[in-house]
């Protein structure tokens, strides 16, 4: 997540930048006007007391003692300066040794006491120089220069000192310049001159790194040319104490500057919050309450948005005052719609049970046929749909089809198909004349172009076959005695597409025995996570070897190959199922109540189906049913247990079948030694059923398949 | 199953119906309720359908009662499913069969 960054921060930082950027620029233009007015208030002293000089040696009363003075101090030095005495301020250790050098190299100056390094001549000369030094020296005092002095600038350029201000009253040690050394010289170099932008006038050299300014002083009776210059008086100035000066005062306003800077910043800061952040923050708040208000399905009423400001901030409050509306609208819309779909849903429900009530029952069991049936829909209201029911006591009608599309319309078309084939059927004396008519009917007004796949067959058990037409359904299975088989033949067209279409009738033999298992293309095309198709081949290998097996047991052997296939795919097509087994004079019954008194209804329900067997063979499969089943009862732990009993009347004679999920248990093994135990104990139970069971019995014989029991008895007919 | 009791002489109980593993716990309970003056009891089958192990038991439990009271037992008019019963499991020796 990005992190916080808050508007008063923001505000903060740009208006301390602001604060930088405008005091900082009043602070240097400040300053530099400071430093200027410094400086020129400076000059303006320095060349006042240059006139003043001027104005003693040219113009006052007693110039011309002074102008005469100036000219023997020049005349005597130029006389004795010699160029060979070279050695350089730079060159020495200390002005010490550089005075000293002097002294021992010009015999004629000595330091003296009060004047520093001075001539040793006649004491008029000496008076004459003391009386200039005197002036420099009130000169250096009224100009608050650093210092004052006096040269002249011989042919070649070079600068030889005559006399400096400071040498009066400093000492040998104090002393810091060659200039204070009268006769020492200087060659004035390019790089010495300055020009003053601001006083085009007056340049001057930069001396010992201090700027001077100068007027020259001119021979008596000489023109004013370089060449009749007798002296230059220079004043030495020193900038550095301008510079500190107005350092001074910058900081003084930079310190009131920073305060008045923060100050404003704070109001700045103060104004943004009362017209943004507070404003920002109650609607903030508001929004949040109305996230949480639709987190708890809870915004039915609108929030009060506290902002007074005519600005911006009102704007967007509106917009939020009108987003709530719109919301609270919207929530409003949202539960009616809920509240319709929970009909609808609650409806389709309803449909869907309506449509299922509208098929037969999945178990149907008389004396010519046992019928099952299995219908998986993939959503509430499906398309798949079966039927059987009989034309006359021999001909039944068995049927499976599968209408296009899903959901309600396809589910009455199903509803109008499946009553058009039944009223067709019980009306034509022809299969595929019915069924002829019954695809001109769907044809006409389809114009949601809705068809149905479907298999039609009319099972005759006289005759002991089927005749069936395909239109466009999975082809079934047969399967008899020769195996597993697809009933082949015409595919034909789908129902309700082409109108007048002729189809086609065929027949097959359907012996005793003899099984019919049909199902729609939601079983053979279920997938699974791979996206292979459960296949024809899966259903085939189920149909094999079923022979033991109850039909119920067959459709649960295929629904727990699918499941297991399918895994936890969605099931996307309905799955329909129907095993029809043409009967040989059996009877099936499925009981899943671990009570004693099926006993009493499987008898009963035997005696009914099967009135011409013999009195002794009836008691004796009575016996049988009660001594078998009360054994499965007594002896079986489980509680879910199931039995299907199966009478049947076959060449050898009456066969009793008990299937159930109880245990593998032989009854037949090891009886003779339990016989002859509770013979003797006389009244344990079990043995002498068992006994009897298998005295009457012709054969007997026990297995254990598929997690089920099976015991087979024959007895004589 | 319907039992007829029918008192004098003997005491008899005359069976009507199926005497199996539902049904044999109402000839105990019919014996149960009857006292017993009679020195003679008396099971006729003439309309029993059959018998099972269930319906054997009964009869024995009723036969040892009677014997421990120093009375006698009798089964009457078996029919032939019953009589084979009888006789494949051994009851035609252990009890009194006419």
């Amino acid at each position: 997540m990005k992190r916080r960054f808050p508007i008063l921060a923001k505000v903060f930082i740009l208006g301390i930048g602001v604060s930088i950027l405008t005091a900082g620029t009043a602070v240097i233009i400040s300053y530099l006007n400071q430093r200027q007015r410094s400086e020129e208030t400076l000059i303006n002293n320095i060349d006042n007391s240059l006139s003043q000089i001027e104005y003693v040696f040219t113009e006052s009363s007693d110039s011309s003692i002074y102008l005469d003075s100036l000219t023997n101090i020049r005349n005597y030095v130029e006389g004795k300066y010699d160029k060979s005495v070279d050695k350089k301020l730079e060159d020495c250790a200390s002005f010490e040794e550089f005075a000293n050098y002097y002294i021992e190299k010009y015999p004629w100056i000595y330091p003296h006491d009060r004047y520093g390094l001075v001539f040793k001549e006649e004491a008029d000369f000496k008076v004459q120089y003391y009386s200039v030094l005197n002036l420099l020296n009130y000169s250096q005092i009224s100009s608050a220069g650093r210092s004052v002095f006096l040269s002249f600038t011989d042919n070649t350029n070079t600068m030889v000192m005559l006399a400096d201000s400071r040498q009066t009253n400093i000492k040998l040690d104090h002393l810091d310049s060659f200039f204070h050394v009268p006769g020492s010289y200087y060659e004035i170099k390019d790089s010495d001159y300055f020009i003053d932008n601001q006083h085009e006038k007056h340049y001057g050299y930069i001396l010992d790194g201090y700027r001077t300014r100068f007027t020259r002083i001119y021979k008596p009776g000489g023109s004013d040319t370089d060449a009749d210059v007798l002296a230059t008086i220079y004043i030495e100035y020193d900038l550095t104490q301008v510079e500190q000066d107005s350092l001074e005062i910058l900081r003084k306003e930079l310190l009131v500057l920073g305060f008045s800077s923060l100050a404003l910043v704070g109001i700045y800061m103060l104004f943004s919050y009362l017209l943004f952040v507070r404003n920002i923050n109650k609607l903030s708040a508001v929004s949040g309450e109305i996230s949480q208000r639709l987190n708890n399905k809870n915004m039915n009423q609108a929030i009060v948005v506290p902002i007074r400001s005519n600005d911006e901030m009102k704007v967007l409050s509106d917009s939020l005052i009108e987003m709530q509306d719109a919301i609270i609208n919207y929530v409003d819309i949202i539960h009616k719609e809920a509240e319709e779909r929970e009909r609808n849903n609650a409806e389709l429900l309803v449909a869907s049970k309506i449509q299922l009530d509208s098929l037969p029952k999945n178990i149907f069991e008389d004396n010519n046929v046992s019928l099952r049936s299995y219908i998986k829909t993939a959503k509430e209201v499906g398309g798949d749909f079966y039927d059987y029911f009989y034309l006359d006591d021999h001909h039944l009608v068995t049927l499976i089809s599968d209408v296009s599309g899903k959901g309600i319309p396809a589910s009455l078309f199903m509803m109008k198909g499946k009553e058009l084939i039944k009223s067709a059927l019980q009306s034509y004396t022809s299969l595929v004349t019915a069924i002829n008519s019954v695809n001109n009917m769907l044809t006409k007004n389809n114009e949601e172009l809705l068809f149905i796949t479907s298999f039609i067959g009319i099972i005759d058990f006289k005759k002991n076959e089927i005749r069936y037409v395909n239109a466009g359904q999975e082809k079934p299975y047969i399967i008899s005695k020769d195996g597993v088989h697809k009933l082949d033949g015409e595919a034909n067209i789908v129902l309700g597409v082409e109108e007048n279409y002729q189809f086609i009738e065929e027949s097959h033999p359907f012996n005793k025995d003899d099984i019919l298992f049909m199902f729609t293309d939601g079983l053979n095309e279920s997938i699974n996570k791979e996206r292979e198709e459960f296949g024809y081949q899966r259903i085939e290998d189920n149909l094999k070897d079923i022979g033991d097996l109850s039909l119920d047991n067959v459709i649960e052997r295929i629904n727990h190959s699918l499941e297991s296939f399918v895994g936890d795919e969605d099931q996307f097509d309905d799955v329909t199922m129907i095993i029809v087994k043409n009967k040989d004079k059996e009877l099936s019954l499925h009981y899943d109540k671990k009570d004693y008194s099926i006993i009493t209804e499987i008898v009963d329900e035997f005696n009914k189906s099967f009135p011409d067997l013999s009195e002794g063979t009836k008691a004796q499969a009575g016996i049988i049913v009660d001594e078998t089943v009360n054994n499965l009862i007594s002896y079986e732990k489980r509680e879910d247990l199931v039995i299907d009993v199966v009478f049947k009347v076959t060449s050898e004679g009456l066969l009793i079948r008990f299937v159930s999920n109880g245990d593998d248990y032989d009854p037949f093994v090891n009886h003779q030694e339990k016989y002859l135990e509770e013979f003797h104990s006389e009244i344990k139970e079990g043995g002498f059923g068992l006994s009897i069971i298998k005295d009457f019995a012709k054969s007997y014989s026990y297995k254990y398949k598929e997690n089920h029991s099976i015991i087979d008895i024959i007895i004589e007919q | 199953m319907e039992i007829n009791i029918m008192h004098g002489e003997q005491l008899v109980f005359a069976l009507n119906g199926r005497l199996d593993t539902v049904t044999s716990n109402e000839l105990l309970d019919a014996f149960a309720k009857e006292e017993v003056k009679e020195e003679m009891v008396i099971v006729d089958m003439k309309d029993l359908e059959y018998i099972s192990s269930a319906g054997l038991r009964a009869l024995l439990a009723m036969k040892k009662e009677l014997v421990q009271k120093g009375k006698s037992f009798e089964v009457h008019n078996l029919n032939s499913v019953c009589k084979e019963v009888f006789k494949v499991t051994g009851f035609v020796n252990i009890l009194t069969v006419k």
